[in-house]
């Protein structure tokens, strides 16, 4: 943890890597409001989804869209990523609507949950819009893309930390139709981009059958303006590395490969991500937020009931759920570390630390 | 049945509710459109006129050439014989500009020619559930490396060596529509040069 962290509420560190060198980790206050997905000691596929509504207080999950700590460090490693792959982000041609509402919902969120960071004057459809975190000044006229340095969904997302993807609504079902996506857990936006809601999903075990997607979608096609949702997905990565993608797999792969009993609970993260489900006023289109944070099993073992918890979880997670989630290899070094941290004690209902 | 995003095919069949009928094949796919004027003569001379127009594209292959037998069958149909894809393509462009309301679309061959026509016809504004596919002659997979996004278009083993980045790379069941392709990763990432047995699964 940095002394010398450039802003106040939330301090924000300077940058970490997450490649090469590696030098990302979690404060003690980032790890107390990590955003813990389990709220038993078991997990299967659910539809798990409920209202974004601002709740609880100071946690992860209470702004629109959480900036912590990492900010600078996930704006740079964006940078990066998109430099390398400029496809990574991609909005096909008729989302300029949803391009401009997406713009727009990010900034007076930010603008209201961070006002000491970001502000937005608005007179009429001239725009200014401040963040300080990147100093960032700009002032433009909403919906006149030419007067933004990048289109708008590029140019307001390389500020937001997550992932997003667009997805406009046409005959009952979403399509993939847009994203920024450089921290995604193994699926690719280019081969995706243009997919149904169940084709993107085809990969997934078991969740088609047990009828998930249905439901989910059935849900999401009511979802109303100003009332967002959200859900939790979680998988584990080697090492805190934030582009897994299958563009860069052939590069990344071989970390499965490295975790052993002496540094599995330096490498080995779990890998959660909060998202969020917005309607979008005027295109009517959905934006979809894939917030990803890491956490190492020698971070996780500080909190006790989590350190318990997912020794349970992993040890009794199916096999073809762990083969697809890519950890099936290291898991039982994991699952031998984390077996020290079980003393077989209850744990408390719900996902907080005790 | 495959995974969600894989496609599926099956027997074209005229449809006697649509208006207008463009019937698209590559090599052995000939057969299947002989079916389908086979099933519209059927109908009888009566049928004509509500049948509407029917435009019949064919591109011979290696596999087969069947120009003859659509040219001569007893519709007497106008076929158009393209003498290569590009060909074809441009063919089906100008068969579309023409109003598409109410239009079917048969389409017949290997995946690769499959979705280059859906795709052209999906930029006219033809909606995929509105084409009618069915997979001919070969199953090689026409197959995008996710590395480095080479595409080969007929693939018949489920694993090969990617001509762009020289990768083995193993070819998933998800299927891209918009990019006609199925996806290939690599294959010993985590244990490099342990490369599975390859074998021809897609003959
Ligand atoms: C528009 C909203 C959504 C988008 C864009 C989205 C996207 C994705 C993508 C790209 C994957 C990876 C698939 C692959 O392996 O290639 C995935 C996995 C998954 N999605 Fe969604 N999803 C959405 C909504 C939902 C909802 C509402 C549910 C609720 C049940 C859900 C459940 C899942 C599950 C269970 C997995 C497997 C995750 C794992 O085991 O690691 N998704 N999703």
């Amino acid at each position: 943890m940095s002394e010398q962290a450039t802003v106040a509420a939330p301090r924000v560190k300077p940058v970490e890597t997450f490649r090469g060198d590696f030098t990302y980790s979690n404060s003690p206050e980032a790890i107390r409001r990590f955003p813990f997905p389990f709220h038993r000691d078991d997990y299967m596929y659910s539809v798990n989804i409920e209202p974004h509504d601002g709740t609880p207080p100071g946690s992860a999950y209470a702004p629109a869209f959480d900036i912590d700590e990492h900010y600078l460090s996930e704006m740079a490693e964006r940078r990066t990523v998109l430099e390398e792959d400029p496809k990574r982000c991609q909005v096909l041609p008729y989302m300029m609507e949803a391009q401009w509402d997406t713009l727009e919902l990010m900034m007076t969120s930010l603008a209201a949950d961070y006002p000491e960071h970001f502000s937005l004057t608005r007179d009429g459809d001239t725009w200014t819009w401040e963040n300080r975190l990147l100093d960032i000044r700009d002032t433009f006229t909403f919906k006149d893309a030419d007067t933004l340095p990048l289109e708008p969904f590029e140019y307001i997302t390389r500020q937001v930390q997550g992932d997003f993807t667009l997805h406009g609504q046409r005959n009952d079902m979403l399509y993939m139709d847009g994203g920024m996506v450089t921290c995604q857990a193994d699926w690719s936006l280019d081969f995706d981009l243009g997919m149904n809601f169940y084709e993107w999903h085809g990969p997934v075990p078991r969740a088609h059958e047990m009828g998930v997607f249905e439901r989910a979608l059935k849900y999401l096609l009511t979802l109303k303006v100003g009332s967002p949702v959200r859900r939790l997905n979680w998988t584990m990565t080697v090492n805190p590395r934030m582009d897994t993608s299958p563009e860069n797999y052939d590069k990344w792969g071989i970390d499965r490969a490295t975790i052993t009993p002496d540094n599995v609970g330096e490498l080995a993260h779990l890998r959660v991500e909060l998202q969020s489900l917005w309607r979008l006023p005027r295109s009517n289109a959905i934006l979809f937020s894939i917030r990803c944070y890491l956490i190492s099993m020698e971070e996780l073992a500080t909190v006790p009931k989590w350190a318990r918890r997912f020794h349970r979880v992993l040890r009794d997670l199916p096999e073809d759920l762990a083969d697809y989630k890519g950890f099936i290899g290291f898991r039982p070094t994991v699952l031998d570390y984390l077996a020290r941290h079980d003393d077989g004690a209850a744990t408390s209902p719900g996902g907080a630390p005790d | 049945m495959g995974i969600k995003s894989k496609p599926e095919y099956r027997e074209l069949e005229f449809d006697g509710n649509a208006t207008r009928h463009v019937l698209l094949a590559a090599g052995p796919g000939g057969d299947a459109l002989l079916r389908v004027l086979d099933q519209a003569a059927r109908l009888g001379r009566d049928a004509d006129a509500a049948r509407g127009p029917l435009d019949v594209l064919y591109l011979p292959s290696a596999e087969a050439d069947l120009s003859m037998r659509l040219r001569s069958h007893a519709l007497g149909v106008d076929a158009v014989v393209a003498p290569d894809r590009r060909g074809l393509e441009s063919a089906l462009r100008r068969v579309l500009t023409k109003a598409v309301m109410g239009t079917r679309l048969y389409v017949a061959g290997n995946e690769a020619f499959v979705w280059a026509c859906v795709n052209v016809a999906r930029e006219a504004g033809i909606d995929d559930d509105e084409v009618q596919r069915e997979r001919c002659g070969s199953l090689a997979r026409p197959v995008q490396c996710v590395h480095c996004k080479t595409t080969d278009p007929a693939v018949t083993t489920n694993i090969y060596v990617c001509p762009g980045c020289g990768l083995h790379v193993f070819v998933r069941d998800h299927f891209s529509r918009r990019l006609g392709v199925y996806q290939s990763v690599c294959v010993d990432a985590e244990a490099p040069g342990e490369v599975p047995a390859i074998e021809e699964v897609y003959p």
